[in-house]
């Protein structure tokens, strides 16, 4: 009976449980899984909903949960540190996730998700899935590896990124030095 | 729409009403909520028995159901084993309380001729006209026979309670059961109830609490039966008279930190000295226990111990002990974590979460 009050209590916030397989089915990280284990992920989410505006967690908060959005879009955005318009960095939709890397530890956020209109979303806190993969570690091993591969491609990501800079930046200076050769050039003429 | 600062001053007199109703509601509804609280306790400690079975892939309330089995059993077994022997040590230094008194009062009252044959004045000082040993022996003997004759009281008065048998040994498994069993949707639906700007928050504070004390309380009672255990085997192999009632004493009192280990040895030293035994036989058992206890069992039972320093605890210790007793002395360590975890989480979000 007890246990019957509680699950209803849930099932008011929860979307039908084929959709949410279907969502978690086509996550990355949690596509390797098979029905039954999913529906140990499944246990562990927390429902939540979202006024447009509201924000899911702010830049710089110590990051606890991952976020998979089940209705409306989230903007994932950074703060000017010269004062200037916050820049949104992406925009998630339904079915996509962010925060997954407050799955890994408790580093602050590195940007703020903010819902930009009424959102559905489910949320994965670090001690539930931890605890799961303890409990069942050939699901953490699948969790696991796909996360690892994620932020690998975003580490490679970054490096690429970090990459074109300096190439660019090595440019432009090159530039800049041959045209104040050139300068020096005419004016000692 | 509110301001944020007013969203602020709302959130915090939320906060402050809440307290408020849940420290209302412990302070009139105490006794009613007792059984849950201790329904609470038994669940907790029982949770990382119950999760090792669910690894297995076992359902979750057949695991449950075999725990309080072989829980049953262990209660059957220790009413068989345990409640008889320590009848019979009780009955037993009831009837010897007369010998243990003339013991003291011939060994008092010889003090007090040695010291009247020595330093006459100084007797007269001391003791006066009165006898010593007569005073010491009555003392003793009314006060050992007070305490002897009000332990079946307790027993009794704890039991003739009907009330509070059926709120113990009904209400406490039937409502751990469904912690054991929900627990995880329970902590989801209270969770759910959080507003979102606590969110994160919320679930840092748990994870944090788990962590400071997780283990602990589970841990700690794993260890004194174990220390319990360990002093009855080596008090018997001295041959100490009432080896069940000092060790079953130093292993209750061992839940106590610091102050728990010390007890059971002083009162082990007492009974020796009483009963003619050599005190350095006692110290040594409860020496070994506590070499066992601190390289074998601490380590591995306790695992995660809690983050304070050891003055801090004794400390801890002593006032809850001064407030609430002995089951203050008990959960004065886990309670302080869960304080600290508190406030140092909430300070952190009042600087990182803005909330």
């Amino acid at each position: 009976m007890i246990s019957g009050i509680w699950t209803s209590v849930i099932q008011r916030l929860r979307p039908s449980e084929e959709s949410l397989d279907e969502t978690l089915g086509a996550i990355h990280l949690f596509e390797g899984l098979s029905r039954s284990e999913r529906n140990d992920v499944e246990r562990i989410v927390h429902f939540r909903t979202y006024q447009s505006g509201e924000a899911i967690f702010h830049q710089d908060n110590p990051g606890v949960a991952m976020y998979i959005v089940l209705e409306g879009k989230v903007n994932i955005v950074q703060r000017d540190e010269k004062g200037g318009d916050d820049r949104v960095l992406a925009s998630i939709l339904e079915g996509e996730f962010f925060g997954e890397l407050g799955l890994l530890d408790e580093s602050p956020r590195s940007a703020s998700a903010v819902a930009s209109r009424p959102t559905n979303i489910v949320a994965i806190s670090r001690p539930d899935l931890l605890e799961l993969m303890q409990r069942n570690t050939a699901l953490g091993v699948k969790v696991l590896i796909p996360l690892s591969q994620l932020i690998v491609t975003r580490l490679r990501f970054t490096n690429e990124r970090l990459s074109e800079i300096t190439n660019s930046l090595e440019e432009s200076e090159a530039l800049n030095q041959g045209r104040r050769r050139e300068d020096a050039e005419e004016r000692a003429e | 729409m509110m301001s944020d600062e007013g969203r602020r001053w709302a959130g915090l007199a939320g906060v402050v009403v809440f307290l408020a109703v849940a420290g209302g509601a412990i302070y009139w509804l105490g006794a009613i909520l007792a059984p849950f609280v201790a329904a609470f306790m038994v669940a907790y400690v029982l949770s990382p028995i119950v999760d090792l079975g669910e690894r297995q892939r076992l359902p979750r309330w057949a695991i449950i159901v075999g725990v309080y089995l072989i829980m049953l059993g262990g209660v059957v077994i220790g009413l068989i084993f345990l409640i008889p022997v320590l009848i019979e040590e009780i009955g037993a230094l009831r009837e010897n309380i007369q010998h243990f008194a003339e013991l003291i009062l011939t060994g008092s009252g010889d003090i007090q001729k040695w010291v009247q044959g020595r330093f006459p004045e100084l007797s007269q000082t001391l003791f006066g006209d009165a006898n010593l040993g007569n005073q010491l022996g009555e003392t003793i003997r009314s006060a050992a026979s007070e305490v002897l004759d009000r332990v079946p009281d307790m027993i009794q008065g704890f039991f003739s309670n009907l009330l509070s048998v059926i709120s113990y040994f009904v209400v406490v498994p039937f409502v751990a059961f469904f912690i054991l069993k929900d627990g995880r949707n329970i902590k989801r639906s209270f969770i759910a109830l959080v507003p979102n700007r606590y969110f994160e928050m919320t679930l840092s504070l748990i994870s944090r609490i788990d962590n400071a004390v997780g283990g602990y309380v589970g841990g700690q009672i794993t260890e004194s039966f174990v220390v319990g255990l360990l002093a009855v085997i080596g008090l018997k192999i001295v041959g100490l008279e009432y080896a069940v009632i000092v060790g079953t004493v130093a292993g209750l009192t061992n839940l106590i930190p610091y102050v728990g280990p010390a007890s059971g040895a002083i009162i082990g030293s007492i009974v020796a000295v009483v009963t003619g035994k050599s005190i350095m036989w006692v110290l040594a058992v409860f020496g070994i226990v506590q070499i066992v206890d601190n390289i074998f069992l601490q380590p591995f039972i306790l695992g995660r111990s809690v983050n304070m320093h050891p003055l801090a605890v004794f400390a801890v210790v002593l006032i809850a002990g001064s407030l609430g007793g002995l089951a203050a002395m008990i959960i004065a360590v886990p309670v302080t974590n869960i304080v600290v975890v508190i406030i140092s989480t909430l300070r952190e979000n009042f600087r990182h979460y803005q909330i």
